[in-house]
């Protein structure tokens, strides 16, 4: 159970001036429920992924995030992936020098000690790896690359959704992972995506287009616009924002 | 005041006129001339443009006495565990500068590869030595060059003759021992013959708490076709000076790899001087290095002068500079007027992890041919933070994760090392954080 009341959240800008881009947030998910933000431009969607990732660039100066009745923004990163949080990123990071199977494992098997489980050794965890790879439509030499480097928009996406299917979180938050993604790979997001679908994980589904809720289809839509939720419905409200924009809402930004 | 007035103290009263026991006459003149060219230049100061980042003051407040031999039998378990890993190597160990043949392991040398100390080469085979010393050392550019040109009592003489090749690789164990604090002046002379191949490993290791000071020269002359993989790991102890002059002297053809890895030592300056000295002559440096205490120095020299034409050569550095310690890198190109169809690559990149470090990196060209191509770049930066993040985000916690961006970042030097027992010998060494 996710539980966002009242988060409102500034930055720092390259002036030093202090910019609100959340202005009281409110969201929540329940177990198995799949919910999407859309909301143009600069509404606040992606800072409200990275403030749940916990991303240090920002300052939350009110309201609250709890996790399974935990207080979320008082962990690391790294902690809050251990409670089962995962962001795909929507510029995944290039990490030179870095392989991404030694990364990949790193990751997995401090997960797996967290919960008390032992590690994976070297060869459980090529045959996992090389299956789920497969699946997001990776060749194989792209575990012996260093993460992400020189790997194509697309490339980092898949990347991404592979971290994801080798690390089975509970939360999942995928920040625009749909864009800059030609129909085949918008295909694969949706069929890994749908293949965690369970009745203890939550998924929020950050998204621009209507096109990836085809795939993924959402319980819950929500409209963001200026740091805050200003409509929430079923999926037909992303059908209605796809036909008529975002302008149709402004008028309740106003009032 | 007189130049000779920067020298300290215990370095004029210790006698700089050591004899070499049975030194030829040509010897003990070289010596003499040394000395002299020591005493009239002085010890440099920072005035000195290639000393300008180079603090020796601390040699003033220090007593060095002339380091001594000691027990081999109480270093048996320590050489034992600096074997490496991963196959055979033949051993060739020295302590406190001198050459212990019963710490050594020389079962697998090879019959007509001569591995003994400089006074047994000076007896034995006097000519191969003459034939390829050093005749002079440029004591206003390398002081402590001179210094130990003056001073040293031992080293060591290798001789690999033409068309040898040396399957394991040669492990030069240096080790430092004892309760004094000593400075010992190692002169050792490596001569690869045409056609002949080798790996060399060259190490420096000690736990000693106290301070002592290793001022090494070694002269390394490659023939013509000869190939040399030359791997110098230096992780001397904490307060330790470390003082090393590297002259290689290539001829046709040959190939040099150079990759060094400095962790150790309080104060440690490295002088690489390659001599390519004729046509296709090809020099491939490298360097990784990383300093993590207080009051840490470590300075790279290296100096590539291309006299040939068809010659190429590269120098990359890499290093982490932590806590309030320094770091110098100074590469220096040099393409004579007739060397044409030169191919030179320089880099240096820095990591600093914290506010107090400081590095100071400068690439120098000069290039007098036309028919050249140089490339150089230098940076110096900070731990990537969208990398940490990103890797935190995984699940990886702070530590783990630096520790995985710092060896990402020496990946690019370390997987130059072909041998898996040295790989993980500097894989232990220079990425803990």
């Amino acid at each position: 159970m996710l539980n966002i009341n009242n988060l409102q959240v500034t930055i720092q800008d390259e002036k030093q001036n202090i910019k609100p881009i959340l202005r009281g947030v409110n969201l929540s998910i329940k177990p198995g429920e799949v919910h999407a933000i859309m909301g143009p431009n600069g509404s606040g969607k992606s800072t409200l992924a990275n403030v749940l990732a916990g991303r240090e660039d920002y300052h939350v100066t009110e309201g609250t995030v709890a996790l399974n009745n935990e207080d979320l923004l008082l962990l690391e990163p790294e902690e809050r992936a251990a409670r089962g949080l995962f962001l795909a990123f929507q510029y995944p990071t290039e990490i030179p020098g870095v392989n991404n199977m030694y990364f990949l494992r790193t990751a997995l098997n401090g997960l797996r000690k967290r919960k008390g489980l032992p590690p994976l050794d070297a060869a459980d965890f090529l045959m996992l790896a090389k299956s789920k790879i497969k699946e997001v439509g990776l060749d194989e030499t792209f575990l012996h690359r260093a993460v992400n480097e020189g790997f194509s928009g697309g490339e980092k996406k898949r990347n991404e959704v592979l971290q994801m299917m080798m690390l089975e979180p509970s939360f999942i938050i995928l920040d625009e992972t749909d864009s800059g993604l030609d129909i085949d790979a918008l295909q694969m997001v949706g069929r890994c995506v749908n293949s965690l679908r369970a009745h203890a994980r939550m998924i929020l589904v950050v998204t621009h287009y209507q096109r990836l809720l085809d795939y993924i289809q959402p319980d819950v839509v929500h409209v963001m616009s200026n740091g805050k939720i200003l409509r929430s419905g079923d999926k037909t409200l992303a059908h209605e924002l796809e036909a008529k924009g975002y302008g149709w809402l402004e008028p309740e930004v106003k009032s | 005041m007189s130049v000779a007035m920067t020298i300290p103290a215990w370095l004029q009263k210790s006698g700089m006129d050591i004899s070499f026991p049975h030194a030829p006459t040509w010897l003990n003149h070289y010596r003499q001339q040394q000395r002299d060219a020591f005493i009239e230049n002085g010890l440099p100061t920072r005035k000195n443009e290639r000393w300008k980042y180079t603090d020796l003051s601390f040699l003033t407040n220090t007593n060095f006495s002339i380091a001594m031999r000691v027990d081999a039998d109480r270093l048996l378990d320590a050489v034992h565990q600096h074997r490496l890993q991963h196959g055979a190597s033949i051993l060739l160990v020295f302590v406190n500068g001198y050459f212990m043949p019963m710490l050594s392991d020389m079962a697998m040398l090879p019959q007509n590869v001569i591995a003994c100390s400089m006074g047994d080469a000076l007896q034995n085979h006097t000519e191969k030595v003459q034939a390829n010393w050093m005749h002079t050392i440029d004591a206003q550019h390398y002081p402590f060059g001179s210094l130990n040109a003056a001073m040293f009592v031992d080293g060591l003489f290798f001789y690999v003759p033409d068309n040898i090749e040396l399957t394991m690789p040669i492990h030069f164990l240096s080790l430092a021992s004892g309760d004094n604090e000593f400075i010992a002046h190692p002169h050792h002379m490596i001569i690869l013959g045409r056609n002949s191949k080798m790996m060399l490993v060259e190490e420096y290791f000690s736990w000693l708490e106290h301070a002592y000071m290793m001022n090494i020269v070694t002269t390394m002359v490659v023939l013509e076709n000869a190939t040399l993989n030359h791997c110098k790991i230096q992780h001397e102890g904490k307060q330790a000076v470390h003082m090393a002059h590297t002259f290689i002297y290539q001829k046709q053809n040959s190939s040099v790899t150079f990759t060094n890895f400095s962790s150790g030592s309080l104060f440690a300056r490295d002088e690489v001087v390659v001599k390519l000295q004729e046509f296709g002559a090809n020099c491939l440096t490298c360097g990784f290095y990383h300093l993590r205490y207080d009051n840490q120095y470590i300075d790279h020299h290296i100096d590539i002068d291309h006299a040939a034409p068809h010659s190429n050569s590269e120098m990359l550095y890499k290093g982490i500079i932590d806590k309030k310690s320094r770091a110098v890198f100074n590469g220096r190109l040099h393409v004579e007027k007739d060397a044409q169809k030169i191919l030179a690559y320089q880099a240096n990149h820095n990591l600093l992890l914290s506010k107090d470090a400081e590095v100071y990196s400068k690439p120098e060209l000069e290039i007098y041919a036309d028919d050249v191509k140089c490339k150089h770049g230098a940076t110096t930066g900070q731990i990537d933070r969208e990398a940490l993040f990103y890797m935190r985000s995984r699940g990886i916690d702070r530590d783990d994760a630096m520790n995985i961006l710092l060896q990402g970042f020496a990946e690019e030097v370390i997987k130059r090392i072909t041998h898996l027992g040295v790989k993980m010998r500097v894989q232990e060494m220079m990425c803990r954080a």
